[in-house]
């Protein structure tokens, strides 16, 4: 059919030289002879891997011709061509770098060999583990997926509940936040897309632990480090948690939510380029407390609300403008037993108004097709207005940051980077009449480079300089990770690094002439993780330098050490339909800060930690059902009536939470019914004791209440589904 | 002179001509391969002829398709769940570029659509939420484009019969589904011998299944 339609042509163009249709014919045969006899080309060739080793189903081919042929099992190709001089030949497969030869033709038979190369995959090659948990849906390898936050039992849907079940955190019931490896909260720090988030909880209430103040549903990437972590971050001794924010959605959806303590609604209108959703939710803990016992004797129940805005905007290619508003408020009073006063049933009473505000925009693109360049910036304010006794509190803070990252690629692994952020932040603080006014200025700088000397070493290494202007000095503080990949699933890693962080405002107020608090760690890790189970021991030790003391006076002589190890197993093969994982963490640390009369273990430490997630698909209800149960040896407690400080141990914590979540639609809409318990058992745990200055009378620190009930329905309703 | 740029003209045409039906015969002759493939060898050899077709017609939509096409099945038929998933990938990306070439096309959703719901298929419990409403989204959106086309009731019926009743599936939903495909599939006549026309069979036997539920 082809040849007849060119071939007409061609007699079209030659007709008017050449006269007799007999010498027409006769040259397009000479012609057509001719070219077949000279052009036909034989390709051969063996294409073989790093090792040598024959490589089947290879398609090797000319580029930009229809020429070609697969390598067979013995990874020998052959086929013919009519191309003639200068041609390049391609060899791909999946999971290979492509590879691409240019052959000049001299001869009718050519042969050429391709040794291929594999891809860079998590399989081949080695990642910094040492001191990281990972939760995101784009990598294969990870400990855990974001959905295992919102489905974890006892962690309530809260990243904070769901992290407390992974190695190096504590079980820390009457406050909220992390305390990573002998750490205090406010050594553990959150960033969002680069970003400091200053108040990332609800505000602090005495004994009632507060919840995060973001839903697990906002990020596609947890990223949670338990020490030893990257230069592009500081002012954290013990941990960054480090969140990444959902890309463009792929749909318009609404999503609603009904719970007991309250109800959302969420849309999300996806445009060609534009993303843009708005949430409200709204809880009030007043029907709940009517039905569930309290141990709190709450006035005000807790109630409140958020709104907030999502904009997604595609600028370019690989360009993404995000921009976030989260705005909330709450309340709350509380009455509570007066240590202080003799009088059996002396009360005062705790209350609490605040408004919260955190806002963020970030833009990463690549430009100049190499560099990729994230700038974020930040302002976020949080108002808090506390009533204690008849005290008259007022708390104000605002944060102002903007944030560059430039990086880029070395070769196809190794990455550079180098970056600088800034913050200014202020603090006005009221109590009764007495006002105070606090402001900084903090700036820092800092560069490194994820090399990689092959695929199965490298090393990260980076270093950061940091100012700040309350403290009126600076620090350079080095990191260096290495990791070397030992098999297919195993690899070492090994981290240290010095971490700085500004003494708490209130001491910096008080006293001129305080240094940065310090840090260091060194962290040794091996892990072996496949598709389906994980094993992973770490052991750390971790060196506290400069604390701050105030008593007799406000100094920085406190210092400190943590080390311990931690063990975590997951396994999702081994049972069918069956997800676990445990972790086991040793804690040893002993520190003298605050008004600590000599080096001991912290309350907020407890040598030995166990959780045991498990959960359990029954795929023909849609059924999803598991159990959380965790363990902590006692606790330390000071009971002033001994001589020695910090010598009593509350009795081990246990907790075993359940959860289950039925899956089903409602119309066309995906529905999620979910219900859990926590302390399903009633255990009457303690978290600490608490004396009175006297030391004669003491009160016992528990959870809020008995046990927890949690009912909640999640419809998501995508636009384009109905038919 | 007239007559001269009649003749570069004809010869232009006959050769693009030329050119589509070197491709058409191309894919063609690997559909024919595609079907009579029975090893898994055989399916990566003919599905590496269909990505050298698309790599010389890097402008042609239905170049692009078949290269999808052939690396679903390809990936349909790997052990290894990770390996399917590379194919889906590679199928998507080919697949996207067809969908660039040619914007709304009814018979580029499908294959989108259902190389979504094979990537669901190797997780559902983490994909499914978010796939699976990319992937309806895509399936409605190919019938709206096409209420002709036969595959899009194929799919959306035989995805149905692999949904639970408790997810808007089962075979009450999916039996009239493919009725109507197969119904379709009667007047459905392809625009050139190359075009899409895949699915009758697998259409006939979802059904016969879906009747012995």
């Amino acid at each position: 059919m082809k040849i007849n339609l060119v071939y007409t042509v061609n007699y079209f163009i030659i007709a008017p030289e050449i006269q007799s249709m007999k010498k027409a014919l006769l040259f397009i045969c000479l012609l057509n002879y001719a070219t077949m006899a000279l052009s036909q080309i034989t390709f051969t060739g063996k294409v073989t891997d790093n090792k040598n080793a024959a490589l089947p189903g290879v398609n090797v081919f000319i580029k930009g011709g229809y020429d070609g042929s697969s390598s067979s099992a013995d990874g020998i190709f052959t086929f013919a061509t009519d191309e003639k001089g200068e041609v390049v030949i391609v060899a791909t497969l999946l999971g290979f770098e492509a590879m691409e030869k240019k052959v000049t033709i001299e001869s009718t038979m050519v042969t050429i060999n391709f040794k291929l190369r594999e891809k860079a995959n998590e399989l081949n090659t080695v990642t910094i583990s040492a001191g990281s948990f990972e939760a995101s849906d784009e990598r294969k390898i990870v400990m855990l997926r974001p959905l295992d936050i919102v489905t974890t039992a006892g962690a309530a849907g809260d990243i904070n509940g769901a992290l407390q079940t992974l190695p190096g955190t504590q079980k820390i019931g009457e406050t909220e936040g992390l305390f990573v490896r002998g750490g205090e909260a406010r050594e553990a720090k959150t960033f969002i897309d680069g970003v400091l988030v200053d108040n990332p909880y609800f505000t602090s209430v005495p004994d009632v632990p507060q919840r995060g103040r973001f839903s697990p549903f906002l990020f596609k990437g947890t990223f949670f480090s338990t020490g030893g972590y990257s230069a592009q971050y500081g002012q954290a001794m013990s941990s960054a948690l480090i969140l990444e924010s959902q890309d463009m959605p792929k749909t318009t959806t609404t999503s609603i939510g009904i719970m007991s303590v309250g109800a959302g609604l969420g849309h999300v209108h996806k445009f060609k380029n534009t993303s843009l959703g708005a949430n409200i939710n709204y809880f009030n803990l007043t029907p709940y407390f009517i039905i569930a016992k309290q141990n709190r004797d709450w006035h005000t129940t807790p109630q409140g609300g958020d709104a907030s805005i999502t904009l997604r905007q595609k600028t370019t290619k690989n360009g993404m403008l995000k921009f976030f508003v989260n705005t909330s408020t709450n309340k709350l009073s509380v009455d509570y037993e007066d240590i202080e006063n003799p009088e059996p049933d002396a009360r005062y009473r705790f209350s609490l108004k605040n408004k919260n505000l955190f806002t963020a925009a970030s833009y990463k693109d690549i430009i100049a097709n190499k560099y990729t360049l994230q700038i974020s910036s930040a302002y976020s304010f949080n108002h808090d207005d506390i009533f204690v006794a008849s005290n008259d509190i007022e708390k104000e803070n605002s944060l102002y940051q903007n944030r560059v990252v430039v990086s880029r690629p070395v070769n196809d692994l190794s990455v550079i980077r180098a970056g600088g952020e800034y913050q200014h932040a202020e603090i006005n603080d009221r109590f009764t009449i007495y006002k105070r006014t606090y402001l900084t200025d903090f700036g820092a700088a800092f560069a490194e480079g994820d090399i990689y000397i092959t695929r199965k070493l490298m090393s990260r290494a980076g270093i950061r300089a940091e100012r700040s202007s309350a403290l009126d000095k600076m620090n350079v503080a080095p990191r260096l990770s290495l990791a070397y990949k030992t098999g297919d699933y195993s690899q070492f890693s090994f981290a240290y690094g010095q971490f700085f962080q500004e003494p708490d405002y209130h001491f910096v107020q008080q006293q001129e002439g305080l240094k940065f608090e310090q840090a260091d760690h060194y962290i040794f890790n091996f892990q072996k993780v496949n598709d389906n189970q994980t094993f992973r021991v770490e052991g750390y030790y971790k060196l506290y330098n400069n604390l701050t003391v105030t008593e007799p006076g406000i100094n920085n002589e406190g210092d400190g050490y943590s080390r311990g190890f931690e063990i975590f197993w997951r396994d999702k093969k081994s049972l069918k339909y069956t997800d676990y994982w445990v972790s086991y963490s040793y804690l040893d640390t002993k520190r003298k800060y605050l008004d600590f009369p000599s080096k001991v273990t912290p309350s907020f430490a407890a040598e030995h930690t166990v959780s045991l997630v498990y959960k359990r698909w029954f795929n023909a209800q849609r059924l999803s059902a598991g159990f959380t149960y965790s363990f902590a040896s006692g606790r330390p407690y000071n009971n002033p009536n001994r001589n020695e400080f910090m010598s009593e141990h509350t009795k081990a914590f246990h907790n075993f939470s359940i959860n289950t979540s039925k899956l089903m639609m409602i119309g066309q809409h995906f529905t999620v019914l979910v219900f859990s318990i926590d302390n399903v058992l009633g255990v009457k745990n303690v978290f600490t004791y608490r004396y009175s200055s006297d030391g004669m009378r003491r009160q016992t620190v528990g959870p809020p209440a008995p046990r927890f009930y949690f009912l909640a329905l999640f419809i998501s309703i995508g636009e384009d589904r109905v038919d | 002179m007239k007559t001269k740029i009649t003749l570069v003209l004809m010869m232009l045409v006959t050769v693009l001509n030329a050119q589509n039906t070197r491709m058409e015969n191309g894919l063609l002759k690997n559909i024919k391969l595609l079907g009579e493939a029975e090893s898994t060898e055989q399916m990566q050899t003919t599905t590496n002829a269909f990505e050298r077709i698309a790599e010389a017609e890097k402008a042609e939509w239905l170049a692009q398709y078949y290269a999808g096409y052939a690396n679903v099945l390809t990936g349909m038929r790997q052990q290894d769940n990770s390996k399917k998933d590379e194919f889906y990938d590679r199928a998507l990306g080919y697949v996207n570029k067809a969908d660039e070439m040619s914007p709304n096309n009814s018979e580029v959703y499908v294959l989108k659509s259902w190389i979504l719901g094979m990537k669901i298929s190797i997780d559902p419990m983490t994909r499914g939420q978010s796939l699976g409403m990319e992937s309806g989204m895509l399936i409605a959106k190919a019938v709206e484009l096409n209420p002709e086309n036969p595959r899009a009731y194929f799919l959306k019926g035989q995805s149905a019969l692999y949904t639970p009743e408790q997810f808007g599936g089962g075979k009450a939903i999916a039996q009239p589904q493919l009725e109507m495909a197969i119904e379709k599939y009667k007047t459905f006549k392809p625009a050139s011998l190359a075009m899409p026309s895949w699915g009758e069979i697998q259409a006939k036997a979802a059904l016969e299944q879906c009747k012995k539920m």
